[in-house]
């Protein structure tokens, strides 16, 4: 890991949910600059909803999230917008734009925020649905592809900028395990070379011990974190019985 | 007891209070049960009832059954303003009283919570006028944030999806015209006929034609097909916007720091904005057209003496008046679909709804527009 122990995302209780009804109360976590930071957690304990907040699509019932030294829920709008240019960012729906092929919406970024010219901005876009193994999809539009391919064409789409921060709720949901292991590679391979921080929500225990720096898990009935470390400690000996069990994927009848 | 006997003993009315006695509704079959929804209903209608007691003697399982008769009945009683009380309730409902919306006054006596105080007209009015200021200023934000985009988009028309702008240039606009074509002939042909026969009374009928084209070209023509556009655009504009919120696509993008406007309104603006004065202009030809037949056929004045009054009637200057109106029109007219599709609730029912306002919204703003450019012409 970085031997400079910078937070890029810090989170203070923070109170989540929609309207009236709260998801999750209190939780503070930090994420370290240049990890892959894992959020695990039952079907609709909120690990979404968490996303959202942090990306600042919906915004926080209490509580402070600073990105990038930037309190990002009591920030101007302008500097909101340059901040989050820094961000990539993958919904567990993917939502790529229906009304283009895979191409322009990869390129859709780049040409509102780069300089470069048209073909230059075609051929990236190229190099990253070869990356995430699209190649030859380029002219496809979203609704001729598997879900798995939607979702793979919108992690290239949150990687075209070249983030600082790459947010991705379930990048490897409804894949093969072959192409979610690659998908594994290519998360490490990122952060490896170019020291993008990403947060990551999913289910695949496999990714989790593959590729999480460290996690937090999420709980539905208590609205708070269970624990929170390196995947691998908390297997053995977390403090909580229910994490130990997920991490083995044991399943007690209580 | 019958299922066809309507005199049903345990619904009776003392003074203004209805009294029923659920348990030997809710124990029967369906056939009873609906005849005392429909006895209830009657009552309702004829008599001046202010209060109600449901009487749960005899009821002590929490039964599907009885979860819907007080549910439906104490919604039907709520919506006509009636006060519900229900008695003898047996501890084990409690539970679903609450769960109902109750709240216990006494020991057996429970209220559901009415909200039903009806509002001042000045709280309405009121409410109502913030509601409409708040819209406003949203509208006038927006159409801010576009102009800026615009003026963004015209220095850099590289950023310009001009592959849109087209589609819609071409939906909007080529297919709107036999429409357009159709409806200002037949306001050409309308205009000439009302204004023949009165003109006609003091013997003027030589300047139907004066009225016909002035009329057309400075106002009608830019209106009609402001109202054909409308319906055509900015309620489709609204639709296609508002299932992209559905489906995420626009949160995707604005998280990602990008200004989605740029290149979900611009292209409808730009298309919407060259399309529209061509469109009036073909609404011009046609009124005109229209204006003609009747006329000529109507006062008997001849074609050419029609034509020489037109021309010398509208000058270039009026056709720019109708022109820039409709310049105007097409901002207003796509700022509004796309604002009420951005707006636009997240479900399917949400996206419906924003098309309708967009056409409301529209046609009202179109009208206020119009007053307001008519007065800046003159
Ligand atoms: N738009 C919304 N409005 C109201 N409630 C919502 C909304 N979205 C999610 N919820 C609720 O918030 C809770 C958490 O949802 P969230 O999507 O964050 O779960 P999740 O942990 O991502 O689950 P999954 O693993 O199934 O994706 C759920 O109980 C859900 O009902
Ligand atoms: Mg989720």
């Amino acid at each position: 890991m970085n031997h400079q122990e910078e937070h890029i995302i810090e989170v203070e209780n923070l109170t989540v949910g929609y309207g009236e009804s709260v998801i999750l109360e209190n939780i503070s976590f930090f994420v370290k600059k240049s990890e892959v930071f894992a959020i695990l957690g039952g079907s609709g304990s909120g690990k979404s909803t968490i996303i959202k907040n942090l990306t600042g699509l919906n915004e926080p019932i209490t509580g402070t999230i600073i990105i990038d030294g930037i309190d990002t829920v009591n920030v101007k709008d302008e500097k909101l917008v340059e901040l989050r240019r820094n961000y990539g960012v993958l919904y567990q729906s993917g939502a790529l734009f229906s009304s283009l092929t895979l191409e322009e919406n990869i390129a859709l970024p780049l040409l509102e925020y780069s300089d470069y010219p048209k073909d230059v901005v075609y051929s990236i876009a190229k190099v990253k649905l070869n990356m995430v193994g699209l190649s030859g999809y380029e002219k496809y539009m979203p609704y001729e592809l598997s879900g798995g391919m939607r979702k793979r064409a919108a992690l290239a789409r949150a990687m075209a900028l070249d983030p600082k921060i790459l947010f991705l709720d379930e990048p490897s949901a409804g894949l093969d395990p072959i192409n979610s292991a690659k998908l594994d590679d290519l998360i490490l391979k990122l952060n490896c070379i170019t020291g993008v921080t990403i947060v990551v929500v999913t289910h695949e225990l496999e990714s989790i011990f593959a590729v999480a720096d460290r996690v937090i898990i999420v709980d539905k009935k208590t609205k708070s974190i269970l624990d929170e470390g390196c995947p691998s400690r908390l297997k053995g000996n977390s403090k909580n019985e229910w994490v130990r069990n997920f991490l083995n994927r044991k399943y007690l009848r209580s | 007891m019958s299922a066809q006997d309507l005199t049903i003993p345990e619904i009776k009315i003392i003074e203004k209070t209805l009294f029923i006695s659920a348990f030997p509704i809710i124990d029967m079959n369906a056939a009873v049960t609906n005849n005392a929804y429909n006895k209830i209903l009657h009552f309702i209608k004829t008599t001046q009832i202010q209060n109600v007691v449901i009487d749960l003697a005899g009821i002590t399982q929490q039964q599907q059954k009885v979860i819907a008769f007080l549910d439906s009945s104490v919604s039907l009683f709520m919506k006509h303003k009636i006060i519900v009380d229900v008695t003898n309730i047996a501890p084990e409902l409690n539970s679903i009283l609450t769960e109902l919306g109750f709240v216990r006054t006494s020991k057996e006596v429970f209220i559901r919570h009415i909200k039903l105080k009806s509002k001042s007209i000045f709280l309405t009015v009121g409410e109502a006028s913030l509601k409409f200021y708040e819209d406003m200023r949203s509208f006038l934000g927006f159409v801010g944030e576009i102009c800026s985009a615009l003026f963004y988009s015209v220095l850099h028309p590289r950023n310009i999806q001009w592959k849109e702008a087209l589609y819609y240039m071409d939906r909007t606009g080529a297919d709107g015209v036999p429409i357009v074509f159709l409806v200002c002939f037949l306001m050409g042909c309308i205009l000439a006929y009302q204004g023949s026969v009165q003109m006609g009374k003091f013997g003027l009928s030589i300047f139907v034609s004066d009225l016909v084209g002035l009329a057309i070209i400075k106002e009608l023509s830019a209106l009609m097909v402001s109202m054909v556009c409308i319906g055509r655009a900015g309620s489709a504009f609204a639709a296609e916007i508002g299932t992209m919120q559905v489906s995420e696509e626009i949160d995707a993008m604005e998280t990602m720091g990008l200004r989605t406007a740029r290149f979900l309104v611009i292209p409808k603006v730009i298309a919407l904005a060259i399309v529209m004065p061509l469109l009036t202009i073909v609404g011009d030809v046609a009124g005109i057209l229209g204006g003609t037949l009747v006329g000529v056929l109507k006062t008997g004045v001849t074609l050419q003496q029609y034509y020489d009054r037109t021309i010398l009637a509208v000058g270039f200057q009026n056709v720019m008046e109708g022109v820039t109106k409709s310049i105007v029109f097409a901002i207003l007219i796509a700022c509004v679909g796309c604002l009420r599709g951005y707006e636009a609730e997240r479900d399917a029912k949400g996206v419906g709804k924003a098309a309708t306002s967009s056409v409301v919204s529209g046609v009202f703003l179109i009208v206020v527009a119009d007053g307001i450019l008519t007065i800046i012409f003159n």
